[in-house]
């Protein structure tokens, strides 16, 4: 019963913004800054409103029946001032500015953290912001409730689910306050047109990396005149302090030293590699991998059926792997 | 909105409902029993306990049964459990149960909305001014709670040492919007339509007003001169008539069972106007206050009333119902009268009526006088005198037994007007002279700013009526033989040894001034009924508004009001910038006067290049503004949040930015 009530609901929800061209314009994602302004902003009492409009009806007809106007005024009194919150409640939407959103990182099936940041001509007080959306419904997105305390900008936090890797547009998220009475629920939509790259599921308790046991340091390499292992022709392009002369001198070319390997391998992040696997997972091992060379600060070279990356090391060099990760096509399950 | 399960209170949200049920259970304090009001407190109290403990809430059976205890024990109390009395304890009960229980906003919201309910039943019971200003503060407190309920609970401040600086905001708002509110409520005081006959009534004397009541025994009139509040006010059209005349009759009793003094049932109406007067008249309106009995007051004696007041026999006026709210009327009275020349036969039977066995000796007294003294007169100055000679003036006498007139005549000799009057009827009669107790008032304060006489309760006075042949019947007052100064100064100033600390003489004084006030409260919104509210308009020519129009109007004034409330709102907060951007745009404009004006898509670091570029500024100067440029979008774009020391740095630095204009 209820839950028919409640597609009952969303239906003629998704009719009136069908309908209502104020409501289907802002459906559609906009570019910051967002200012919310009186043509945006919308007023419905709230389910305490009417209930207490109900009890002033009653006190109303109580102080008329008695004849007692002391009562009746106090009845008009705290009726015009239920009323009136109406206007402080707008006030706090009125003039609030969505300037800038910043997203950390997140991956396939944790949480992403948004700091959305506002600006504000006035303190506002009693905020509620959540996602809009399928995923509103459910008690883990629960309402964040804040403060704009200062003139000014401020930053919010706030939580998203990240369900899948790749784009994720940030979607609807409707704000709204019942400041000061909760009487009124004033709201409004921010919907800005950002979308986020969330990077694959971190496979947990992935096995070690392909290629890489023993003394997995990289050694620096020294400047030691002796402890090369070999010589080569001399390719253009090469540092004229490589050239060995002494050997050079009984060739009739140039010889350079060249200097001793690292003594691993280099680590190969190889897609091919993992035919056992079926697609997802290999994405979340390797993007595991890709993590735990990282950590170690091992160069990998990372190979995709499209691509190849690397080899090399260092956050550019991971965001970019991740991202090809992310971006991989999807595969059905 | 959905299914969310409802946030549990903070404890400092708890406080301020807490604190707003019990404003609301405390402005029912006066009128219910003591023992009611600590019952209401104690479990608040427990409630604010059990929430500072983190307890959980009260079990639903302990719940009910403190319900069904509280309801029985109402039961035993009250037996009529449909009064306003036992209404509004049951409330206050039900109220503070409800904190027992509240955890959830859900629950705090509820009992914030029954608090309303239960502060607007308070003003049923009192409709002073001072307690009207007491239940609007009530009304900051609920909104302020309200205000706390929708607070974030992470951003409120830590308790912090002031307590103003914690609990203020909520407060200022409450009183803020009672204030703005105002308007829009005085509106719908005017123009909502009184009701011309309630739909429903309590049962007459369920609510314990005090007032005279149409008996008298021992001690009845007692409690009333103990009681402050005013019974009614006169306003004179001429001058105020001597204090000695200032005798206001009410209910006259007749009738005595040895223990009790009644009207007489059989009382017919008089019959038309005789020519009572026998000098001149006095007009005057006097404005009642709700007293829920049915008779009016009038100085001895009325001859003239408006029209729904009936005149009984006795010359006492009655209405067909009680008044239960503040009643005006005029009246013209006779100052020297001659009341019912003739006494048919049945009159003269009921004024000589005495219970045969009931004050032996006041009756053998009566006897005696009548055969020492032949004239009418002579007995009523014989029983002046004996009062004169022995009796005393005391608002505490001792307790009376069952022959309370003998006991009082001839043991005690020690009581208040009441006794005086009852003894002095009991030896009329027992002399064979027709008499009867009159009850009412006497005297009153004249208050001069506000030109119009005060009359207390305290003011309560019982006199008697003796029949002279000569003369028909003729007022005695038997207290100003005891006490001339009961009637020259009134009740109070006799007493003035046997007074509590709160009835000194000069707190009297300020409060008789203080009246003025009452009565102007009174005047303008007590006594604001459907015949004011239908003359509204007199002064632009419109005799009569119906209800239709005042509805009409009601929506009308509304609607502007709110329409000019809609449009402040919507212009206060357009075309207001950020303090950064407002010093930006200023930093524009003082380079557009030297440079060029900034194109409408022009982003500030191309603008800033642009200026440098142009070399109108000097190499040093063009520095410095592509710095301030830089500041302005580091503060503006940079990823951390700029603080508001360096937003005001950036402020000043404009501000201090001068260029020599170009000649």
């Amino acid at each position: 019963m209820r839950a028919a009530l409640v597609t009952a609901w969303t239906h003629l929800q998704r009719l009136a913004e069908q309908r209502l061209p104020a409501l289907t314009r802002l459906k559609r994602a906009e570019s910051l800054p967002i200012l919310l302004h009186r043509r945006r902003i919308y007023v419905v009492p709230s389910r305490f409103g009417l209930i207490y409009s109900a009890m002033l009806l009653v006190m109303l007809i109580g102080a008329l029946n008695y004849a007692n106007n002391p009562a009746l005024l106090l009845t008009c009194l705290l009726g015009a001032a239920a009323f009136q919150s109406v206007f402080a409640g707008f006030r706090t939407l009125d003039g609030l500015q969505l300037q800038s959103l910043q997203v950390g990182p997140g991956y396939a099936g944790g949480e992403l953290r948004m700091a959305l940041r506002f600006a504000t001509l006035s303190p506002k007080r009693g905020l509620r912001l959540r996602m809009d959306g399928p995923s509103a419904a459910n008690a883990a997105n629960a309402p964040l409730a804040f403060d704009l305390g200062v003139v000014g900008e401020s930053a919010i936090e706030i939580v998203l689910p990240a369900p899948r890797r790749g784009w994720l547009a940030i979607g609807r998220l409707r704000i709204w306050t019942a400041y000061p009475y909760g009487l009124f629920h004033v709201w409004s939509w921010l919907h800005p047109d950002q979308r986020v790259l969330i990077y694959p599921r971190i496979e947990p308790n992935a096995p070690p990396l392909p290629h890489a046991h023993g003394n997995t340091q990289a050694r620096a390499l020294r400047r030691d005149d002796d402890d090369f292992g070999a010589l080569r022709e001399y390719r253009s392009g090469d540092p004229r302090r490589r050239i060995a002369w002494k050997a050079s001198a009984r060739r009739d070319h140039w010889l350079v030293k060249e200097f001793e390997a690292p003594r691993n391998p280099e680590i190969v992040l190889d897609w091919h590699c993992l035919d056992g696997l079926d697609p997802e997972a290999r994405i979340s091992r390797l993007s595991a991998w890709v993590e735990r060379a990282e950590g170690m600060q091992l160069p990998y070279r990372l190979t995709l059926p499209h691509t190849r990356l690397g080899p090399a090391l260092g956050s550019p060099h991971r965001h970019a792997c991740l991202r090809e990760l992310a971006l991989m096509p999807g595969y059905a399950p | 909105m959905s299914g969310n399960p409802s946030p549990q209170l903070t404890r400092r949200q708890f406080d301020f409902v807490g604190a707003a049920v019990f404003a609301a259970t405390l402005a029912h304090a006066p009128h219910l029993p003591f023992v009611v009001t600590l019952v209401v407190d104690a479990i608040l109290a427990l409630a604010m306990w059990r929430k500072h403990r983190n307890l959980p809430a009260l079990a639903g059976p302990v719940k009910l049964a403190l319900i069904a205890i509280f309801v029985l024990s109402l039961l035993i109390e009250y037996r009529n459990p449909f009064g306003r009395e036992p209404g509004s304890a049951l409330a206050c009960a039900m109220l503070a149960l409800k904190l027992l229980e509240t955890r959830a906003r859900r629950d705090a919201l509820a009992a914030i909305c029954f608090a309303s309910f239960t502060l607007m039943s308070a003003l049923l019971f009192d409709t002073s001014l001072v307690f009207t200003l007491t239940a609007f503060l009530g009304a900051i407190l609920l909104l302020a709670a309200l205000r706390e309920i929708e607070l974030p609970a992470i951003t409120l401040p830590m308790q912090t040492n002031s307590l103003m600086a914690t609990y203020g905001p909520s407060l200022r708002l409450g009183a803020m919007s009672l204030a703005l509110a105002a308007p829009l409520a005085l509106c719908g005081f005017l123009f909502i339509p009184r009701m011309q006959s309630p739909l429903w009534r309590t049962p007459d004397g369920a609510d314990g007003r005090s007032g005279l009541s149409d008996t008298m025994s021992p001690g009845s009139v007692q409690r009333l001169l103990l009681d402050d509040s005013a019974a009614f006010r006169v306003g004179f059209d001429g001058a105020l008539p001597p204090r000695s005349q200032l005798y206001w009759r009410g209910p006259v009793l007749t009738d005595f069972d040895g223990a009790t003094w009644r009207r007489h049932e059989s009382n017919l109406p008089a019959n038309a106007l005789d020519s009572f007067a026998t000098g001149d008249t006095v007009d005057y309106e006097i404005t009642l206050e709700a007293s829920d009995k049915p008779w009016l007051f009038a100085l001895d004696l009325p001859i003239q009333t408006s029209a729904d007041t009936r005149r009984d026999r006795d010359m006492s006026l009655t209405r067909r119902q009680s008044t239960t709210a503040p009643l005006r009327y005029r009246v013209r009275s006779a100052l020297r009268y001659r009341l019912d020349a003739n006494l048919s036969p049945q009159q003269r039977e009921t004024a000589l009526a005495l219970p045969s066995d009931f004050n032996p000796r006041s009756q053998r007294l009566g006897t005696q006088w009548r055969h020492d003294l032949h004239d009418d007169d002579a007995i009523v100055q014989a029983a002046l005198d004996l009062f004169h000679a022995s009796f005393y003036y005391t608002l505490s006498p001792p307790p009376l037994g069952r022959d309370s007139v003998d006991d009082f005549l001839f043991d005690t000799k020690r009581g208040f007007c009441e006794h005086y009057a009852a003894a002095f009827v009991v030896l009329m009669r027992a002399a064979g002279i027709p008499a009867r107790v009159v009850t009412g008032y006497q005297g009153g304060y004249f208050n001069r700013v506000g030109n119009y006489l005060l009359v207390r309760q305290s003011d309560a006075h019982a006199w008697a009526e003796v029949w002279l042949a000569a003369r028909g019947w003729t007022r005695v007052d038997p207290t100003a033989a005891v006490s001339p100064a009961r009637v020259q100064l009134g009740a109070q100033a006799v007493a003035s040894g046997e007074r509590a600390w709160y009835r000194a003489d000069w707190l009297l004084a300020l409060r008789n001034q203080a009246d003025l006030i009452d009565r102007g409260w009174n005047n303008l919104v007590v006594q604001f009924n459907t015949q004011r509210q239908q003359a509204l308009l007199g002064p632009l020519g419109i005799e009569r508004i119906d209800a239709t129009t005042l509805i009409w109007l009601l929506i009308g004034t509304g609607c502007v009001l709110l329409a000019g409330a809609t449009l402040w709102t919507m212009r206060a907060a357009r075309q207001r910038a950020l303090p950064i951007d407002i010093a930006y745009d200023a930093l524009c404009r003082k380079l557009a006067r030297i440079v060029a004006p900034r194109g409408v898509n022009e982003g500030p670091c191309d603008y800033a290049a642009r200026v440098q570029a142009s070399g109108a500024l000097g190499a040093a100067r063009a520095i410095e503004v592509r710095a301030l440029f830089e500041r302005y979008v580091s503060l503006r774009y940079a990823r951390a949040l700029a603080s508001p020391a360096e937003i005001q740095s950036f402020v000043r630095s404009v501000q201090r930015l001068r260029f020599a204009t170009r000649n």
